[in-house]
């Protein structure tokens, strides 16, 4: 059921884009703000977690309108890539959603699957660290891997006006694993192209 | 607004930098991963070995079965007999970055904890908790890996809490699993230890997802989007998904009735 629920998520993101050059959309939106990943599973000091993080993130979607009241937005999200301080591994996050929408007023509840990817790259060499009652050469990675991970997202955006929005969206990792299961979070300034056709 | 602008990217980005504890990136392959104990008696650090292999299960559930985007999935395994080398054997001939496995103590499956009295281990010291090495790999493949507590008399391990205890047999198993140290105090991967840690850091899980990414979900009918050979599938399977997909939309949307 996952690999059929991948097929149709990827084939509907891909494929709607294609069928709105045919049929033209209703709105089209590109989006700026923050991506929080893992909020609170993991340690930002000993003995403490973050809940936040500074990560600049941007998005476009576009509006699928099947009726007045509800609509298919997909959508993609990525990340500024991350550098650590000595260069040696970055760090790139991207998302793919495929959300339904209720509109109510000036309001608009998403809900539906996703894909989060998680890019790690290094590029090789060595760290000189401490170990045990010396210091030894120890190697970065050198190459990258990138994860996926199937999503749950949940969200809610209000429109300012017909030009500018803002939206707060729950991406759950690992829905039905106790242990894993994690928590991102989105919080975005959008603005509404309408329909580019 | 330019000044602004070159603040907020340039203020974004400081992510971390994990090391391996080879040059290969090697890993374990298998879907699950046994932590097993060895049955010789531990006489100095202050827990049997049921006790030992209690505190493994805490510490793989506790931090390294936690994170969202690897695959790794460990379990505790059992006691298990095995040679009295492994009680007072060196664990490498040569240095410690230079290690060549002693066969007699090569792990031919999974990881294996047993405590150890041999000084040479341990740089001569006390305060050397424990030592671990992937002493079976074959190419980029970790199959066994060992993790040696020192079990010498006045040891440092004995006299630490519980908590204590777990993380340090959680960061011995992050060696196992194929990580170096992290040069961020709150990582578990730090090479000192430090009380109070309860979780891993953000390099921890930088380090455990690059050695054993997760790739949700099985993608053996449709084909992997993966882009550095690590996933399975093929491109033509996912381009057939598409195909459907977009047929999908284009007739689905004349036949389900409007809402």
């Amino acid at each position: 059921m996952n690999a059929r629920l991948f097929c149709t998520v990827i084939g509907l993101f891909f494929c709607t884009s294609l069928h709105a050059f045919v049929q033209g959309w209703s709105d089209f939106v590109m989006g700026a703000g923050n991506l929080t990943h893992q909020a609170g599973k993991y340690a930002s000091d000993v003995g403490s977690v973050s809940y936040f993080e500074f990560r600049p993130l941007f998005t476009a979607s576009y509006r699928y309108e099947y009726s007045p009241e509800f609509s298919f937005i997909p959508e993609v999200g990525i990340t500024l890539p991350e550098t650590s301080d000595d260069e040696t591994s970055s760090t790139l996050y991207s998302f793919l959603n495929a959300p339904i929408a209720y509109h109510y007023g000036d309001w608009t509840f998403r809900f539906g699957p996703g894909f989060f990817f998680t890019r790690i790259s290094g590029n090789g060499g060595t760290l000189r660290l401490q170990n045990g009652n010396t210091t030894d050469e120890f190697p970065v990675p050198n190459g990258s891997a990138t994860t996926r991970n199937l999503t749950w997202n949940l969200g809610a955006q209000t429109n300012f006006d017909k030009d500018w929005s803002a939206r707060f969206d729950v991406s759950i990792l690992k829905l039905f694993d106790s242990e894993k299961r994690a928590m991102n979070h989105v919080l975005t300034l959008n603005y509404h192209f309408g329909s580019i056709l | 607004m330019k000044k602004l602008l070159f603040a907020f990217l340039f203020l974004s980005l400081s992510a971390y930098s994990f090391t391996l504890n080879n040059g290969a990136g090697a890993a374990f392959k298998k879907d699950v991963i046994k932590v097993n104990v060895a049955a010789h008696t531990c006489t100095n650090i202050g827990v049997t070995n049921s006790e030992l292999l209690s505190i493994a299960e805490e510490a793989v559930n506790l931090f390294w079965n936690r994170v969202a985007t690897s695959k790794l999935e460990m379990i505790g395994g059992s006691i298990v007999t095995v040679a009295s080398d492994f009680q007072t054997g060196q664990v490498c001939t040569g240095s410690t970055s230079n290690c060549s496995p002693t066969p007699a103590l090569v792990v031919s499956s999974d990881i294996l904890i047993s405590c150890n009295t041999n000084a040479a281990n341990y740089s001569g010291s006390n305060e050397v908790l424990g030592v671990t090495v992937p002493n079976n790999i074959s190419g980029a493949e970790i199959k066994g890996a060992l993790v040696l507590v020192n079990d010498q008399a006045g040891n440092s391990f004995e006299n630490k809490p519980h908590a204590a205890k777990v993380s340090i047999i959680a960061h011995e198993i992050g060696h196992a699993l194929g990580l170096g140290h992290s040069p961020f105090r709150e990582a578990l991967m730090y090479a000192q230890f430090v009380e109070g840690r309860d979780r891993l850091a953000r390099d921890d899980m930088n380090g455990i997802t690059w050695l054993y990414p997760e790739e949700e979900p099985d993608l053996g009918i449709c084909g992997s989007v993966d882009l550095d050979g690590h996933g399975q599938g093929s491109p033509l399977s996912m381009l057939s998904g598409l195909l459907i997909g977009f047929v999908l939309i284009v007739y689905g949307r004349k036949l389900l009735p409007r809402f």
